[in-house]
């Protein structure tokens, strides 16, 4: 049986990104039914429970050998906000049904863009109840595998409670992965004051109790939905554009494209745990992998093709296209450039039954050149293929990349929190709910982080190797 | 005589099922050795136990069809639906998991398992593990099953086939995972056969016009070698057509002996017969296969072979060490003079430009005329060292091995084996320098010091080999 993942939302952002997921998932799913109908079966499991509702209470339905038909699918979430107003709109639109009384948590007050809170008012309010309902989901696993935490860094719940329950799920369930989509505030257009503050002490949380973070920037999205956008335009008119259309911009932010990014890198992580492939790569395989020392196990994430109306053709040219496309500044889901930085460990994930091994080794010795790795990994790879393409593609690359470029962006936001700390400004917001000294230590745990990848970027290899010789190497 | 085939972890799964189909195709009746009927005789069933840490796999394989549509014949055979031992969470190529966490636990189903294969042959000669060494199932787990069943199975050979990763990555803690298994399968294993990734791959692009070779394709190039071995076939002498010498490999040497008088052939008893002969020194264990003729699938018909030609390929390749019959260095020859100086090369290059020493060679030949080709040239007295008196053993088998009119495998334990293992001890020892990664394996109960001796003792067989 498969490993089921239970997904936990938090915060408006983390719900809305979660909206979407869901939806996407669904489709997937559908997709790959193809034509002999839908049954609920191993793949399905990882993420949806099948339960028979004309029972009270309903019934849970095991996936058994992949021929129970379906009764009705639930997903395995649990659903928290302060305030009620975008879980509602979720209870009432199409996903409705997948959720039911047991998963969510609201409150009607919001916790006013304050981590203090969300981290010291409302989670330990909330103690109960959430244990509760994760306790809920996790009986309903066979074998329970990781914990998904949707939330944004900049607000009061995402990233108080979300980070509250992140230390909880530490407790409580050791074992079990806690693998964060963290969405960091931007530096350029932000509307939240308080968001430095905000995300310097999630991330001094998350560093600690989560086994691996992938940071997404709600500018690094904004950029790639205008270069889709102006590329989809392109193919479709043929032309170059009149200038006054790309540099339009687009009205607001649309939310709900970068949502479904979000929403695909997920997708994409787990297609090997639901699909079939020559090269599995399950979510431990990532972290045993990725993340060489413990605290630093914040991956960098990208994307290709980010187009899809260019028309992929099935060919070994598509495949070098868009391993080279996944290392431009561009498909990045951060605000940062990796190809100048220094390479921890690098993943590919590629989704697709056109592509085979060598082609993958073959592309990835072309790019080793290009990329500078640290010197005791220089050829540290990790490859994955699934059979299974996604929705809109018949070919996607997916690369998560450990890197230092994590460490300026870090800097940076330690940056704008000072400017703010220095003057105190907001401050007694938090000192309502906690002790000033939170605002030390996380600071003090931002700067060891720094730090350590700092030291990782300008690292040597060193002059002389100790080997090891046996005390048989003189005998024989 | 039976042989149990155990397949660890996703690539030991993938190359096991290959392998089954292999035999099944390449002669013209399932082997005894890998085959049995079922207690109610509708079926035949393979004899294998089939292990990995997660479902998938398994259950993929189950599911795909057991004949192959290309070539041989239409042999059906199933695996054993009790043979299966799976579990949930797979190990995250973490070897300490597989190690610590998952062998302990699952001992029991695992060895229940191979019991009741074990109790279905008359004689049983001994295992074959496959298993990848990158790893955490097929490395870790496979580890801790090899030493198990030495603990149980005191007299049986053990045969491991471990598959090496390709070297510009597939798992980037590949290798810690590699060290750490053969530091074990040197302690536990009879033989351990090395195959790399990166050699099948070449071979599949250059000669065998695959331009993208798939895994399917690596494993089905593997199990050819590995089949030739494997089928059945009759010891004969180096010299054809001379009088049979005592052979001093057998232990049943007295059986041997009057079967040689009388039939003038004795087969080949697997296993037993094959490590005697190439590991009879507990320092030397690593052996390397290769296999000709190297053509591919759409030419075998047009292709004249000769036995000249292809063994005068398969010697060279022994000479340099090569895998692939093209572009070989033909000016690497046997000293003229003795005295060469052989101990660095182990340590320099990938690319070794001096000849490939060893210290025993089995040399299989199938098809017609193959009871009277002469061989004596792989026994050339250079390429072995001063202590070995009798480096060659040879078998054939007249009948034609698939749709191959004359095929020859060549298993040799000698120093090419060791090349990939320096390499990836270098980088191991990089990797371990900077602590990365470790806290993974400590998180399981592994110590600094495990990793100390390991290493220790790869080295110890790096340089064994490289003092050849």
């Amino acid at each position: 049986m498969p490993r089921e993942c239970i997904t936990i939302q938090a915060g408006q952002c983390g719900n809305q990104v979660g909206c979407k997921f869901w939806e996407s998932a669904l489709r997937e799913h559908a997709a790959a039914a193809g034509n002999q109908g839908a049954f609920f079966d191993d793949a399905l499991s990882s993420f949806f429970r099948n339960v028979d509702t004309r029972y009270k209470p309903p019934r849970e339905i095991q996936p058994g050998g992949g021929n129970t038909p379906i009764m009705c699918l639930k997903a395995r979430a649990v659903l928290v906000d302060m305030e009620e107003g975008v879980v509602n709109q979720l209870l009432k639109g199409q996903l409705s049904d997948l959720f039911d009384k047991k998963q969510y948590i609201t409150d009607n007050s919001g916790s006013g863009n304050n981590w203090a809170q969300g981290h010291e008012f409302y989670g330990p309010k909330y103690t109960e109840s959430i244990l509760e309902k994760i306790r809920h989901e996790a009986e309903s696993c066979e074998s329970l595998q990781s914990f998904f935490m949707l939330h944004s860094l900049g607000g009061g719940t995402g990233s108080g409670v979300g980070t509250y329950i992140l230390e909880l799920l530490d407790d409580i369930y050791p074992k079990v992965y806690r693998f964060c989509a963290s969405v960091f505030p931007s530096a350029e257009d932000d509307h939240v004051v308080t968001s430095p503050y905000n995300s310097l002490l999630s991330t001094a949380k998350l560093a600690e109790h989560a086994h691996c973070v992938l940071p997404v920037e709600n500018q690094a999205l904004i950029d790639i939905i205008r270069k889709r956008e102006s590329l989809d335009a392109r193919a479709e008119a043929g032309q170059r554009l009149p200038s006054s259309i790309t540099s339009r911009g687009i009205q607001g932010k649309p939310f709900d494209q970068m949502n479904g990014i979000t929403a695909n890198l997920l997708l994409h992580l787990t297609s090997s745990m639901r699909f079939e492939g020559p090269l599995n790569v399950d979510l431990n395989e990532i972290t045993t992998n990725l993340v060489p020392y413990p605290r630093l196990h914040f991956l960098v994430s990208s994307m290709a093709p980010l187009s899809t109306s260019g028309r992929l053709v099935q060919r070994p040219q598509a495949i070098n296209q868009i391993f080279t496309e996944v290392f431009s500044r561009d498909n990045q889901h951060i605000k940062a450039s990796p190809s100048n930085y220094t390479y921890l460990a690098c993943a590919f994930l590629m989704r697709g039954n056109f592509c085979t091994i060598s082609d993958l080794n073959q592309n990835i010795s072309r790019i080793q050149q290009r990329l500078h790795m640290v010197h005791w990994n220089t050829e540290g790879f990790k490859i994955g293929l699934c059979n299974q393409p996604p929705l809109d593609s018949p070919l996607s690359l997916l690369c998560l990349a450990n890197n230092t470029c994590i460490g300026s962006r870090f800097a940076s936001m330690k940056e704008s929190f000072s400017k703010l700390y220095k003057r105190k400004v907001y401050v007694h917001h938090y000192t309502q709910y906690m002790d000033a000294g939170v605002f030390e230590d996380s600071c003090c745990q931002v700067d060891d982080l720094i730090a350590e990848y700092a030291a990782l970027e300008v690292l040597r290899p060193p002059d002389t190797v100790h080997r090891f010789r046996s005390v048989l190497a003189d005998i024989i | 005589m039976g042989v149990v085939v155990v397949q660890l972890g996703q690539g030991g799964n993938q190359m096991g099922y290959a392998l089954f189909r292999c035999l099944a195709s390449m002669s013209n009746s399932l082997p005894d050795e890998f085959f049995r009927s079922s207690p109610n005789k509708k079926e035949t069933k393979a004899r294998a136990v089939l292990i990995d840490m997660e479902p998938k796999v398994i259950h993929g394989i189950i599911r795909r069809p057991k004949y192959p549509s290309v070539q041989g014949n239409r042999a059906d055979w199933t695996y054993n639906a009790h043979g299966l031992v799976t579990g949930d969470s797979g190990s995250g190529n973490n070897w300490a998991r597989g190690y610590y966490d998952h062998g302990p636990q699952s001992l029991d189903s695992m060895m229940k398992a191979i019991r009741t294969e074990v109790e279905h042959c008359d004689v049983c000669g001994g295992f074959i593990i496959l298993q990848s060494m990158a790893g955490g199932t097929g490395a870790g787990l496979g580890a801790y099953l090899v030493e198990a069943l030495k603990d149980e199975f005191p007299s049986s050979f053990i045969l491991s086939y471990s598959i090496c990763p390709y070297e510009s990555g597939e798992i980037i803690v590949q290798n810690y995972n590699v060290l750490l298994t053969l530091s074990h399968l040197q302690s536990f294993a009879d033989g351990i056969i090395i195959v790399q990734n990166e050699q099948l791959s070449t071979i599949c692009r250059t000669l065998l016009s695959i331009q993208r070779p798939s895994f399917d394709d690596l494993n089905e190039l593997a199990v050819q070698a590995l089949g030739c071995v494997l089928l059945p076939s009759h010891w004969r002498t180096v010299e054809p057509n001379s009088q049979p010498t005592f052979k001093a490999f057998s232990k049943s040497s007295s059986e041997s002996e009057q079967t040689i008088a009388t039939s003038g052939q004795s087969s080949v008893r697997l296993l037993s017969d094959l490590l005697s002969s190439l590991c009879f020194h507990p320092g030397y264990k690593m052996l390397t296969l290769r296999f000709t003729p190297q053509v591919p699938a759409q030419s075998l018909d047009f292709t004249n072979f000769t036995w000249d030609a292809q063994l005068k390929y398969l010697r060279q390749m022994l000479i340099t060490g090569a895998y692939k019959e093209l572009e070989m260095d033909w000016n690497i020859k046997l000293p003229t003079a003795s005295g060469h100086d052989y101990r660095q090369r182990i340590f320099s290059s990938s690319a070794p430009h001096l000849m490939n020493r060893s210290v025993a060679s089995l040399l299989i030949l199938r098809g017609s005329g193959s009871d009277c080709v002469g061989v004596s040239d792989f026994a050339d007295d250079r390429l072995y060292p001063i202590w070995q008196v009798d480096p060659l053993s040879v078998a054939s088998c007249s009948s034609s091995y698939g749709r191959y009119e004359l095929a020859a495998s060549l298993l040799t334990n000698c120093q090419s084996s060791v090349y990939p293992v320096s390499r990836a001890l270098t980088k191991g020892y990089n990797m371990l320098a900077s602590k990365a990664y470790l806290y993974q394996y400590f998180e399981h109960g592994m110590e600094y010091a495990s990793f100390e001796s390991a290493f220790a003792s790869v080295e110890d067989i790096v340089s064994r080999y490289s003092s050849l």
